[in-house]
């Protein structure tokens, strides 16, 4: 039923993000692309495309990250116009979804200041995506007041509630006799990948209740399992990267970082729960995970992370292996109607394509030879679909 | 009241008719065209709430997949004219019964007559009815069809062009359920005409 009254709020913007969707690079565009010899060639490439307007003010020989903020600021300025263009429930859902990068730019205005660049260069390199209107307010006050920073600025912020939850884990596990000093050194020596990793484990889990509370069933049905596959992914990442590593020395505090950072929702909690946090080399990691999905036969290729001295360009990471996958299912959210799986599909295949071009900027400009491997990594959303 | 004009005055009185009659009673004696009315009222308004869904289903998937590929406007304007046709059946079948109500010119006094004739307007008024909901029920869920099919066609065309036609087809057989409601709907109301004249016994 939810079909015939989809179209009263929803279509509109549904329908915009379906006329996006042509607007894709093809394969044989990203061949043009990779033919390019320089990088005022291929700027007069992307003009043709639909990138065109974003791209006009810039001279010919314009620098990557200058190209990397035109290219988000076009996805952020599409995907305003949709929040625009939409109501009730999708307004909610939309805003959810920037989220995510609202983290991103807050923990990198967090870094840099700890690092004491300067705030306007912090500020002109955040994420379009993750804009609002409180993030002037990060700043440091005197005497290094981390802490204050956490309770004043940061609680007014849309992810504030993120950063509550994530204090109050973490002062929790502080001994017990805890003195300001010791929350001070905490937040300073605090590495930002965790707090990172952290938040939008929190974010993911917060987005799957809402998704699993507000939306219509048509919706539920194509983005609850995107959802959980992302947070297994989630949760086979940071598995995979806390084997070997060098910080986690004792099995203890491996288990205690593994069960602080991987999510409580999808296919592997909480079935696989006990295997997965004793897994110590990847053969464990493969028999935790062997019994959802097609998991097993992603993980046959994975390199092996004790060995992570020996990777090169030419190894394909579990990263490569995850993103191939990933893609796959995003692009195949496309094929229902009236859901709001697109949405958050769309977000995530522009992003992609946003990474590949980049990427192939970056090799064009450092010149290779066309037989490296790096120009075989990049991933084509929609590619599997045979375009 | 009903039992003046049609019913048997040496049968019932008012107190009697009050006290003595069933539900049965009171049924039967609904006037005719009270239902002969609703049956048209019936017929058009739920084939245009059919009809005005479909259109507002395909016109917003319509709007919105325009605004990125333009090249789909003209062609997907046929959606709307399927649901368009949904409406056109209601009024079509509405105008077909309004002509076969009218008013009985010479009602008989004499207990015999009078039932004949209460007959065969109840069968006239009866048949109205059900075939206005039996027209308007079809053409509802019709243009509900095809208005969800015809906002399908919009976004696949903005995403796919090759997918147009084959959706159409899709259309199509829907909207051509909304033709089986007019033509059952005439059959079912074609013998049925109140009597100018009433018939004798």
């Amino acid at each position: 039923m939810d079909l015939c009254v989809f179209g009263v709020d929803d279509g509109y913007a549904e329908a915009i993000i379906r006329g996006l969707r042509a607007s894709f690079l093809t394969e044989a565009q990203y061949q043009q692309m990779k033919n390019c010899a320089s990088i005022p060639e291929l700027k007069s490439f992307l003009e043709e495309t639909d990138y065109q307007n974003c791209l006009q003010a810039d001279n010919p020989q314009i620098p990557t990250s200058i190209l990397r903020q035109r290219l988000k600021k076009k996805l952020a300025d599409e995907f305003e116009y949709i929040e625009a263009q939409s109501t009730g429930t999708l307004t909610k859902y939309l805003f959810h979804l920037r989220c995510r990068f609202m983290i991103d730019n807050v923990v990198n205005m967090i870094e840099g200041l700890k690092n004491k660049i300067d705030i306007e260069i912090l500020l002109s390199n955040i994420d379009p995506l993750g804009w609002f209107p409180e993030i002037k307010n990060i700043k440091v006050l005197e005497g290094d007041d981390y802490s204050s920073l956490y309770r004043d600025v940061l609680i007014d912020t849309p992810i504030g509630v993120y950063f509550m939850k994530f204090l109050e884990e973490s002062i929790e596990n502080l001994h017990e006799n805890r003195t300001l000093n010791d929350i001070q050194n905490l937040f300073r020596e605090m590495k930002p990948e965790y707090i990172r990793t952290s938040l939008k484990k929190m974010w993911l889990e917060d987005f799957y209740s809402f998704c699993e509370s507000e939306l219509m069933p048509t919706s539920q049905e194509a983005l609850l399992e995107l959802l959980k596959f992302e947070a297994d992914f989630k949760t086979v990442q940071v598995i995979y990267n806390s084997i070997g590593n060098r910080d986690l020395n004792t099995a203890a505090k491996i288990i205690t970082t593994r069960k602080q950072l991987c999510p409580t929702i999808g296919n592997l909690y909480p079935d696989c729960e006990k295997v997965y946090l004793q897994a110590m080399t990847l053969d464990a990691l493969r028999e935790a995970v062997k019994g959802c999905d097609n998991y097993r036969d992603l993980l046959k290729d994975a390199p092996d992370p004790l060995k992570r001295e020996e990777f090169n360009v030419q190894t394909k990471t579990l990263d490569d292996i995850m993103y191939d996958d990933e893609c796959r299912r995003y692009a195949l959210s496309f094929d229902g109607q009236g859901s709001y799986g697109v949405f958050y599909a769309y977000l995530k295949l522009k992003e992609q394509e946003i990474r590949n071009i980049i990427w192939l900027a970056e090799m064009i400009s450092r010149k290779l030879a066309k037989n490296h491997p790096g120009w075989k990594k990049i991933i084509i959303p929609f590619s599997h679909l045979g375009k | 009241m009903s039992q003046q004009i049609w019913g048997n005055p040496q049968r019932w009185d008012a107190a009697e008719w009050q006290s003595e009659a069933t539900w049965a009673d009171r049924f039967m004696y609904i006037d005719p065209y009270f239902w002969s009315y609703f049956g048209v009222a019936l017929a058009l308004a739920t084939s245009i709430i059919g009809a005005s869904w479909g259109i507002f289903v395909t016109g917003v998937s319509l709007l919105g997949s325009t605004v990125k590929a333009p090249r789909i406007r003209s062609k997907n304007l046929i959606s709307v004219i399927f649901c368009e046709a949904v409406a056109i059946y209601g009024v079509i079948m509405a105008i077909i019964m309004i002509g076969k109500i009218g008013p009985i010119e010479d009602i008989p006094t004499e207990q015999n007559g009078i039932n004949v004739c209460y007959t065969y307007a109840l069968y006239c008024g009866y048949s109205l009815f059900w075939t206005g909901v039996s027209v308007g029920l079809s053409n509802l869920i019709c243009g509900i069809a095809v208005g969800v099919t015809g906002s399908g066609c919009a976004i696949s065309d903005a995403q796919t062009p090759e997918t147009f036609v084959k959706i159409l087809v899709v259309e199509i057989f829907g909207s051509a359920l909304g033709l089986f409601g007019v033509i059952v709907g005439i059959i079912q109301c074609s013998g049925a005409t109140f009597p100018k004249v009433c018939p004798s016994a």
